[in-house]
């Protein structure tokens, strides 16, 4: 205990120089900035960013990129609940509820309890690392795989409780979202798959692109042709704070939420993305009312925003003490480590204990700021909620293109966004909901990656899915859920235990 | 004072260094490195290592722009249907020869015509590692393990056709046993669970590598350059273990768009040899398991011919172990 204080109080000493409480202050300021921008997520902001801080030391290099994360993280919230644009896989959830918040002129509510749940996660998450860093990883090594399968396929019984509304047309999305993330080149063989010989297509449709356009670009669709209430936003803005009714609903959600990311966004690789589904999922079962959600309901924000920073932080861990990037933005932030001349893995903590102890310690410090950054933020994001939509969505229009073609620079990207914007319109006309269709995009790949890669380490028997525990027990667990989501009456009893 | 007198001295040489430079006419602008690769990889972070001095040569900003894409086929194509000014130019690794033997779609596209060699900037082996608990004393009963039950052996690689999974076939031919490959998405991937347990081998990257075997969390077996790394005295090379014809080394190249006028190329590789004798350069590359290439292989003659053999080396391999092309 005296070794963690002791250790707590040297990152702290490290990141309380003022120049490195400037760059995080710095990098949580551009990373909010840039992440409100539709389609530019942490990945590409930090992409776009990493030269900047070339001139700087590398712990302040680093504190700062973790800035940039977490503020594009955070900003990419703002964009979802405000237009309903996710840029990422995290924000999807957000904007389900968060947007029809912003409807009811609780945007301003939405976007506060998101930075509150979001900080007291980032608090936990920090302290959890400071502790268990190691031990932790540990856990994390035990996931090979064929548990990694089993993960999956819970996810993918999450996404049907992620409809609002008839669960054969979930499933359906669910499917045709796995099979568009089958697009691209294979993995094994390296054939190309459903392409069209179209080589813009040759590695999988982005992530981003598909969002952007199914949500972004087909909410705008929709919105110009109900001339009647497409201002309803503007002409009442409500409270911006939230109020002690809402605190109390959103309280649980948030422990529940900052419990569940913790735990996933350990697990390299996925599990992360995986945190505020689970997190909607648990909150929609254990409502009093399950209609709410979807319709605006508080704890459908508070809930996923807590988990997704949860598990953006112990996120961490792998690369921490490891050195394995665990997602696309930490092999930048590894990438960042090498410039700078450390070379990532276990010995960082031990050859650099300044470097380790400051990070861990910029992590609170970088929360802390976005709350700082953003709670006064907040009343600016709404006031833009005032802007008539004539003159909104061409905007919207317009960052939407150049966020996307930031990204890869291809024109190709941009045309993309308008044909999935047709689609998702298309879908929504006929009742079908795009969340499911997402969530069954991002976990498509890693479900057939990782069954690929487990069937070809147990030379073709399916029995290993069984045989290893961790994994037998997700797949029993996703069998529950089933039963349960198929009996609607076993539901309706389960609910109401739940509630007493 | 020390430092400042040795930047002194530094900054002194390089504006010299510029100066003859400069006395050539090219560069009058900006000059943007392509990097095929994604932004953060090792190909990315020796392509901003290599930009930040060519900037400071050349006096002139040089700018890094990630084009990824197919394995590295979109960059690669971008570069070459530049203009060939010497402005734009592709920096890139081993997957540009591997492409067109191992993809369909890069079948089309040889970059020993499309592209302009500039110069040969530095070389990496691979090591072979195991898991911790694999139980084989060392590289000669793999070896015999190998042979005796390869399809009992589960050999990660990061990508079809990428240099770990090269790695892998060659050894495969050299044995005549093809282990069992599991692929992943990059090094990364494999590394974790290689270090978990749930995998037997991988061809790593030398800096990791390095790391994990000093830190006793997988077991290394040989190098497969053709000489010993100083920081894993103790492992045989590849020839060493008694396996002939399956080393291998990823490299990085700089190319110019063919049809690059020749005095510009050669404008940039006398830059270029200027930055492979930057002590900065060169202790960064280390850092990075990565050393230059020999005085004697630093011209653009020498890139060129070792493109050509490449080329023809994995298109042999493919055929005669049959993987398929697609």
């Amino acid at each position: 205990m005296t070794d963690f204080l002791a250790n707590l109080s040297l990152g702290f000493s490290v990141a309380f120089v003022p120049t490195n409480l400037v760059l995080a202050f710095l990098g949580c300021l551009v990373g909010t900035l840039v992440g409100v921008l539709p389609g530019v997520g942490p990945l590409a902001t930090i992409a776009m960013l990493l030269p900047i801080t070339f001139g700087v030391d590398p712990v302040g290099a680093l504190i700062m990129l973790a800035g940039i994360y977490y503020g594009a993280q955070y900003g990419g919230s703002t964009t979802a609940i405000l237009v309903n644009m996710p840029g990422e896989a995290s924000s999807v959830v957000t904007a389900l509820d968060g947007h029809q918040m912003a409807k009811q002129g609780r945007a301003g509510v939405a976007l506060a309890i998101a930075a509150i749940g979001s900080f007291f996660a980032g608090t936990v998450a920090t302290l959890l690392i400071a502790l268990l860093a190691a031990p932790l990883t540990r856990v994390a090594l035990v996931f090979g795989p064929t548990e990694y399968f089993s993960l999956m396929v819970v996810g993918l019984v999450f996404a049907v409780v992620l409809a609002s509304g008839s669960v054969l047309k979930a499933i359906a999305m669910i499917l045709l979202g796995v099979l568009l993330s089958l697009v691209g080149t294979d993995l094994e063989t390296g054939e190309e798959r459903m392409t069209f010989g179209l080589s813009m297509l040759s590695d999988g449709i982005d992530f981003t692109i598909l969002a952007m356009g199914i949500f972004g670009i087909a909410e705008i669709m929709r919105n110009l042709t109900q001339t009647d209430n497409r201002d309803v936003i503007r002409q009442h803005i409500g409270r911006l704070l939230p109020d002690k009714e809402d605190f109390r609903s959103s309280c649980r959600p948030v422990l529940r939420g900052t419990a569940l990311g913790a735990i996933l966004g350990i697990l390299p690789g996925s599990g992360a993305v995986l945190a505020p589904f689970a997190s909607y999922a648990l909150e929609k079962k254990l409502a009093e009312q399950p209609g709410r959600f979807g319709r605006g309901a508080i704890e459908g924000v508070a809930g996923p925003e807590s988990a997704n920073n949860a598990a953006a932080q112990t996120s961490f861990i792998p690369l921490l003490t490891l050195g394995i990037p665990p997602n696309a933005v930490m092999a930048l932030m590894i990438g960042a480590m090498t410039i700078h001349g450390i070379v990532p893995g276990p010995q960082v903590m031990t050859k650099n204990p300044a470097m380790f102890w400051g990070m861990i310690a910029s992590m609170w410090v970088g929360n802390l700021m976005l709350l700082v950054i953003n709670l006064p933020l907040v009343g600016i994001w709404v006031r833009l909620l005032k802007v008539p939509y004539r003159l909104m969505f061409p905007a919207i229009l317009m960052f939407c293109c150049i966020g996307i073609y930031s990204i890869n620079s291809l024109p190709t990207d941009v045309m993309l966004i308008a044909l999935f914007g047709f689609v998702g319109f298309a879908l929504i006309r006929m009742g079908f909901e795009p969340a499911p269709m997402l969530l069954g995009f991002v976990l498509g790949r890693l479900l057939e990656e990782n069954l690929r890669r487990a069937l070809s380490i147990s030379r073709g028997s399916p029995a290993t899915f069984l045989e290893h525990p961790i994994s037998a027990s997700l797949l029993m667990v996703a069998a529950v859920l089933i039963v349960l989501a198929m009996l609607p009456s076993i539901r309706r009893g389960r609910d109401t235990a739940f509630t007493e | 004072m020390r430092i400042v007198r040795v930047a002194a001295v530094a900054a002194a040489a390089l504006w010299m260094s510029a100066v003859a430079v400069c006395a050539e006419g090219f560069p009058e602008r900006q000059i943007t490195i392509v990097v095929a690769a994604p932004a953060g990889g090792p190909t990315d972070t020796f392509g901003r290592i290599i930009a930040e001095s060519l900037g400071k040569t050349f006096n002139q900003r040089v700018l890094v722009e990630n084009v990824v894409g197919a394995g590295g086929l979109v960059g690669s194509r971008h570069v070459a249907s530049s203009a060939p000014d010497g402005y734009t130019l592709l920096l890139y690794n081993t997957a540009l020869t591997s492409l067109p033997a191992f993809l369909k779609a890069a079948k089309d596209f040889d970059p020993s015509t499309a592209l302009t060699p500039i110069g040969l900037i530095n070389e990496a082996p691979f090591v072979l590692v195991s898991r911790v608990d694999f139980p084989s004393s060392g590289p000669g009963d793999l070896i015999a393990r190998l042979r005796d039950d390869p399809a009992s052996i589960r050999m990660g690689h990061g990508g079809f056709g990428g240099g770990a999974h090269i790695c892998g076939l060659l050894l495969a031919r050299a044995l005549k046993a093809q282990p069992n490959f599991v692929a992943y998405r990059g090094a990364a991937a494999v590394m974790t669970d290689i270090l978990g347990g749930h995998i037997d081998l991988f061809c790593a990257q030398t800096a990791d590598a390095i790391n994990n075997i000093n830190s006793k969390s997988v077991k290394g077996f040989w190098v497969t350059g053709p000489a010993r790394l100083n920081q894993l005295a103790d492992l045989p090379t590849i020839a060493e273990a008694g396996i002939s014809g399956a080393d291998i080394s990823a490299w990085h190249g700089l190319f110019a768009p063919a049809g690059t006028p020749a005095e510009t190329v050669k404008v940039i590789n006398s830059a270029l040899a200027k930055t492979l004798q930057d002590p900065a350069v060169l202790s960064r590359f280390e850092s990075l398991g990565a050393t230059p290439v020999a005085v004697d292989r630093r011209s653009p003659e020498a890139l060129g011919k070792h493109v050509k053999a490449e080329l023809a080396r994995w298109k042999d391999l493919v055929a005669e172990l049959s993987v398929e092309q697609e």
